[in-house]
């Protein structure tokens, strides 16, 4: 199985903290991931670094064979954790924008995702709910036939019938030629997406693995393990 | 990079309107009132010439307003959400630069060409001013000496905010801080670029091209100015230099933006 | 769907199936669902899906034809034997729990009866 994203001893320091120290994680073709740890765990910065919108400090990071840059970001659909649209654009306007600017997005495809989401074209951003623009902002990064989606916090914003409407976009529309990476508070929720989890803490991997052996080999949920992994760290 | 260009246009289209709609409202005002004024011609040229100049200091006051946008729409990008859409898009950072530095040019020339409108119409309309100057202004349009005053001008505004960008940028890539953190450490770099070349202009004039200067008569063409016919002398070498630095900003930001950085 | 996030979502995937089968909800030589379709049906990742359908296959329960889909295979005994596994297992369930409520052989099965008679009047 090839390897979309290939991450070895990254390193992230600020002049006063340290993001990330010495991760290490490949992605294969066709998984999603899902990258679970509390606030501040690093999971935000290795999204950025992904997206090439941070530069590491040390390591390698490689998303379909190149360093992050004017390529790889082509080929990344990234979902920031806030909103990222311009206020005073409508949901058509934002769509031209993607479309102007990243020749993977499928206008057709976009239309269908806004009439799943009850959204229409001629919406201002500004006046839209906080939901709403969620969803504005999956449909835009759904709409591009990416190689790899980076979301962050997609389910952050919204009500669990949105949740359901979202889960169901992300798998009609997932190929075996991409991958995810995405971060969540609610695992419950998605766990029965992630091929593969990641536990980050304090920008340290404490544990990963495929999701089905970790279930497995320790009789637990994903949820579970979270619990236990976070608990214990906690309290020590 | 055109792309972009006019997508900001397009963001800011409502700020030009209400801005120009201002601008064009102002001038209109005092034409009407020139107008009125006409049977009436007691008011002699120095007062009637105060008007236009106003105009031309609201025009300032515009560029002014145009300005502090631009850089705090740069601000934004680096320090606030949307930035994560600008860098996010599959361009280099010359070319989100580029956008930024057309754009400024844009207001720059939007400013010029309507400040000198304004003057002009309302010269011309002036009681006691509009004989004297209605058979000067084509004449004067066509002073290649006052356009060459101009491109010189907007060379260094230009270099100026480039400068100003690479402190915004330079301070966004030692932290990662929403607090403006950078900002002001971006203030400090500009202030400090600003020194180092104001000094070394100096010297550079003082020691090696003592007496280099370009000597223009932009309003040679306007008799009735008076004293402000005369030929002006204008420094050279710190312009030069000052623009040279503005292009060394420009490569270093767009670098910057490739390689350091952290939104 | 309902699953269990405790145990590996594919082995329960392969269970709904191999229940499908035995009530006879999917026939011998029936195609199955696509991937996508199941997944979005039953809401969970494509990829365990496809999983569950390798190991079936595996298994000898299903039978998948390049650029078809993924069919019931076997025959009428398979399926009855199937269905006899999985009698089984509710079984031996149902039995366990009496147990631990202290219930012998005998008792286990005479409310066994008891019950399903008055189910069927």
């Amino acid at each position: 199985m090839s390897m979309l994203v290939e991450i070895s001893d990254l390193t992230k320091r600020y002049i006063t903290t340290t993001a990330l120290s010495d991760v290490t994680l490949d992605v294969p073709e066709g998984h999603i991931m899902g990258l679970l740890g509390p606030n501040g765990s690093g999971k935000t910065t290795l999204m950025k670094i992904l997206a090439g919108l941070v530069s590491p400090t040390s390591g390698s990071v490689l998303v379909d064979g190149m360093a992050p840059g004017v390529a790889t970001k082509a080929i990344v659909s990234f979902l920031p954790d806030v909103n990222h649209l311009d206020r005073w654009m409508s949901v058509g306007e934002a769509g031209d924008f993607y479309a102007d600017f990243f020749s993977d997005f499928d206008r057709k495809r976009f239309q269908e995702l806004l009439d799943i989401m009850d959204l229409s074209s001629g919406q201002k951003i500004g006046s839209l709910s906080k939901g709403m623009v969620e969803k504005a902002r999956l449909s835009l990064v759904f709409s591009r036939r990416a190689r790899l989606y980076v979301l962050d916090e997609p389910f952050g914003g919204l009500d669990p019938l949105a949740r359901s409407q979202v889960l169901d976009a992300l798998v009609a529309n997932f190929r075996t030629d991409c991958s995810m990476v995405l971060s969540t508070q609610m695992v419950a929720d998605v766990e029965r997406f992630f091929d593969d989890v990641v536990f980050l803490d304090r920008g340290c991997v404490v544990l990963s693995g495929e999701a089905e052996k970790l279930r497995t080999r320790r009789g637990a949920s994903i949820e579970d393990i979270y619990k236990e992994v976070y608990g214990h760290v906690e309290t020590r | 990079m055109w792309k972009l260009v006019r997508y900001q246009l397009r963001g800011r289209r409502l700020l030009y309107t209400i801005g120009l709609i201002t601008m064009c409202a102002l001038t209109l005002y005092q034409a009407t009132r020139f107008i009125g004024m006409r049977d009436n011609p007691v008011q002699s040229a120095p007062i009637s010439m105060g008007v236009p100049l106003t105009m031309a200091f609201f025009w300032v006051l515009f560029y002014a307003a145009m300005t502090v946008i631009n850089i705090v729409t740069y601000t934004q990008d680096l320090y606030g959400d949307t930035g994560y859409l600008v860098f996010s898009l599959p361009l280099r950072g010359a070319e989100v630069l580029g956008s930024r530095i057309v754009l400024l040019v844009f207001d720059t020339l939007v400013t010029l060409l309507g400040g000198m409108t304004s003057v002009i119409v309302l010269a011309c309309l002036a009681p006691g001013l509009s004989q004297q100057v209605r058979p000067y202004v084509g004449r004067f349009l066509l002073t290649g000496d006052y356009w060459v005053m101009c491109l010189g001008v907007l060379a260094v505004i230009v270099s100026f905010m480039a400068i100003m960008f690479f402190g915004v940028t330079f301070g966004k890539t030692l932290t990662n801080s929403k607090k403006h953190l950078g900002s002001v450490f971006s203030a400090l770099v500009v202030i400090a670029v600003l020194w180092a070349s104001a000094q070394l202009g100096t010297l550079l004039e003082m020691r090696l091209f003592e007496g280099v200067h370009l000597t223009l008569s932009p309003w040679r063409n306007l008799p009735f100015l008076g004293l402000g016919t005369q030929p002006v002398q204008f420094p050279l070498v710190s312009p030069s230099l000052f623009v040279m630095l503005g292009v060394l900003a420009f490569a270093m930001t767009s670098w910057l933006m490739d390689r350091k950085l952290n939104l | 769907m309902e699953f269990d996030d405790r145990a590996p979502i594919y082995a329960q995937i392969m269970d709904l199936i191999k229940k499908w089968i035995a009530t006879g909800e999917l026939k011998v030589e029936q195609q199955l669902p696509s991937v996508r379709d199941l997944a979005r049906q039953v809401v969970v990742n494509p990829n365990t899906v496809q999983k569950a359908y390798l190991e079936l296959e595996r298994e000898g329960y299903v039978a998948t034809q390049r650029g078809m889909g993924t069919f019931v295979a076997g025959d009428y005994h398979t399926v009855d034997l199937l269905r006899q596994g999985l009698a089984r297992d509710i079984v031996a369930r149902y039995v366990a729990g009496m147990r631990s409520l202290g219930y012998g052989p005998e008792e286990i099965a005479t409310m066994a009866a008891e019950t399903a008679r008055k189910e069927t009047t």
